[in-house]
Order: structure tokens, then C-alpha cells, then sequence
């Protein structure tokens, strides 16, 4: 599992890292970031690849962890390149999105395979984790949700 | 099943194993023609649940044995059994999944392998007890799925 986290903040200020385990940490292709810059400001983007299963679950749970304490409530996990997920990855994902609306926000999935949407269908998840096929539709569900959020963090429609 | 193919794996009670169990696993029940992808797929995630939950049993139990996983094709049909050495669990006390539309869906991180193996494929057994935990999961890889 590579983890990749893309941040766009207020001020247009963009960085990014990416690991493979461990303490690992580089920087990735700074173009394919700039490209994204329009879209997602006031957005974080999470760039997932490889299996999401118990193995990974560890890792993207702290890298989720770290960006809610980093004050992001609307983010974006980008699984199009995730090949399998299982219950363990679905687990993580609805952690990350109750904590998102806990903290007034939301999270949208970008690009899941058709595998990977299958299994949230089957699952019942497809509501609670949403699915998109771009960013600018990730924000057409992330907006929203300053508005419409209770104070239990339930998204109300 | 009787008369087919047969694959045994003896695996670490680790993480990092649970994907080597899928991948060989999938790769058998894709031998014949027949199987569909959706099918295989769907057995891939039903035993990476079943390994998984292998893997976490023998977490809380201490233990360092090994898991054995047994995979029995004949055609399209597919037997796969997951066997651990964990203590075992009471399965009424599983706890129940809420609706998808309930509010209370999105506390429920955890759980989800069981229902999920029982739509996934045909048949799910789950033998459990103090000396560990058989699930069997049954598949016809040529079928239409039913979810």
C-alpha cells in the first residue's frame, strides 16, 4: 500500500508526500498536484494504491488521523489505483467519514474500481460513502455539508 | 467435494499473508473456462475475510501457529475452508449490522467480514469453539451473483 497526501490549503499553498511503510517519505511529482490546485482548494486529496486490506488499514488510519488533527474535515480519497479492498478498508473508510462529519465535513471517494464499488454496493455503504468519477464532483458533494450537519455530526438531507 | 483439484496453504498467522492466500486462491478458481470474474472476485473478498478474521483470532490468542487454508475446486464449484487456532467466538454475539440508512451504520467500522462473506458467496459454515474457528465457503464461479 502507497500512501500519497496532496494538500491544498486557503492560501493556494500546495504539498505533498508520499510513503511505503516504515518512516519512508519522499516527495512526489509536484506537476500532477499543481493540476489539481483549481479545484480543491479547501480540500485535502488522499491518493491510496495498492491493496486496502488489514495489512494497510494501520497505516491509512494514521494518515487519516493525522490530517483531521491537521484541522481538514472535507477530504478526498482518491482509490483509483486501490486493486482489492475488503471489510478492514471499508472499516477505515467509515471511520474517516464519521470523523469528517463529526468535525462538520465530508469525505467523497474518487474514482473507486468497479470492483471496489461493487463490494460498497453489496456492503449498503454506497450511501454513507459516497462515490465520485472527478474532483469537481467530489466538491459537488463535499460543499454541502457545513450547512447540513447536526450536532451529532449526521449529515441531515 | 470429491474427485477435484486440491490446494492446501499453511500460512503465518500475519497480516502480510492474507493477500498471498487471495491471490493463489483466486488464481485457482479462475482455472476453468467457465468461471466468471465477478464470481472470483467475490471469493477473493469472501476469503480474505475469512483469513483476516483467521489472522486477528490468533492475535488475541497469543498463539504463533499457523493457518490452514483449503481450497477444493471441481468445475465452476469451489470449496474453500479456513481453519485458525484463535479461541473461538460465541456467534450470537456477533454484533448486528445497522440498516445502511441508519445513522448509527457509520459507528460500525468493525463486523463487517461475516455479513459480508455470507452475501459474497453460496454458502458460509462458521464451527467455532475453544480450539479454534472452520469457515467454509461454498461457490459456483459460473453463476450469476445474487447481490
Amino acid at each position: 500500500m502507497r500512501l500519497s497526501h496532496l494538500t491544498v490549503t486557503k492560501d493556494g499553498h500546495v504539498s505533498s508526500t508520499s510513503s511505503r511503510g516504515g518512516s519512508e517519505n519522499r516527495y512526489i511529482d509536484m506537476m500532477r498536484i499543481a493540476q489539481h490546485t483549481d479545484v480543491l482548494d479547501d480540500h485535502v486529496v488522499i491518493v491510496l494504491s495498492g491493496d486496502l486490506d488489514l495489512s494497510a488499514v494501520a497505516r491509512v488510519r494514521s494518515v487519516f488521523h493525522e490530517v483531521l488533527r491537521d484541522g481538514w474535515n472535507r477530504v478526498v480519497v482518491d482509490l483509483s489505483e486501490v486493486g482489492f479492498i475488503d471489510s478492514a478498508g471499508l472499516g477505515v473508510l467509515i471511520g474517516l467519514q464519521r470523523r469528517c462529519r463529526e468535525n462538520a465535513g465530508v469525505c467523497a471517494l474518487l474514482n473507486p474500481s468497479t470492483d471496489a464499488s461493487r463490494l460498497i454496493s453489496t456492503s449498503g455503504l454506497a450511501a454513507l460513502l459516497p462515490s465520485v468519477d472527478s474532483l469537481e464532483g467530489a466538491i459537488t458533494i463535499t460543499q454541502p455539508a457545513l450547512s447540513n450537519v447536526d450536532a451529532d455530526g449526521v449529515v441531515v438531507r | 467435494m470429491s474427485h477435484g483439484d486440491e490446494v492446501i496453504l499453511r500460512v503465518p498467522a500475519k497480516s502480510d499473508y492474507v493477500a498471498l492466500v487471495r491471490v493463489v486462491l483466486a488464481a485457482a478458481a479462475s482455472i476453468d473456462p467457465d468461471s466468471r470474474s465477478d464470481r472470483v472476485e467475490d471469493l477473493r473478498v469472501a476469503v480474505s475475510e475469512a483469513v483476516t478474521n483467521a489472522v486477528e483470532a490468533h492475535k488475541a490468542a497469543g498463539t504463533d501457529s499457523h493457518i490452514e487454508v483449503h481450497c477444493f475446486t471441481k468445475g465452476n464449484d469451489v470449496e474453500v475452508t479456513v481453519r485458525d487456532r484463535g479461541p473461538g467466538f460465541d456467534p450470537d454475539s456477533v454484533p448486528v449490522v445497522p440498516d445502511a440508512e441508519s445513522p448509527e451504520r457509520m459507528f460500525f467500522e468493525n463486523g463487517l467480514g461475516i455479513p459480508l462473506m455470507k452475501r459474497l458467496v453460496d454458502k458460509t459454515d462458521i464451527e467455532t469453539g475453544d480450539g479454534g474457528t472452520l469457515v467454509r465457503l461454498v461457490i459456483d464461479t459460473s453463476s450469476s451473483p445474487s447481490n
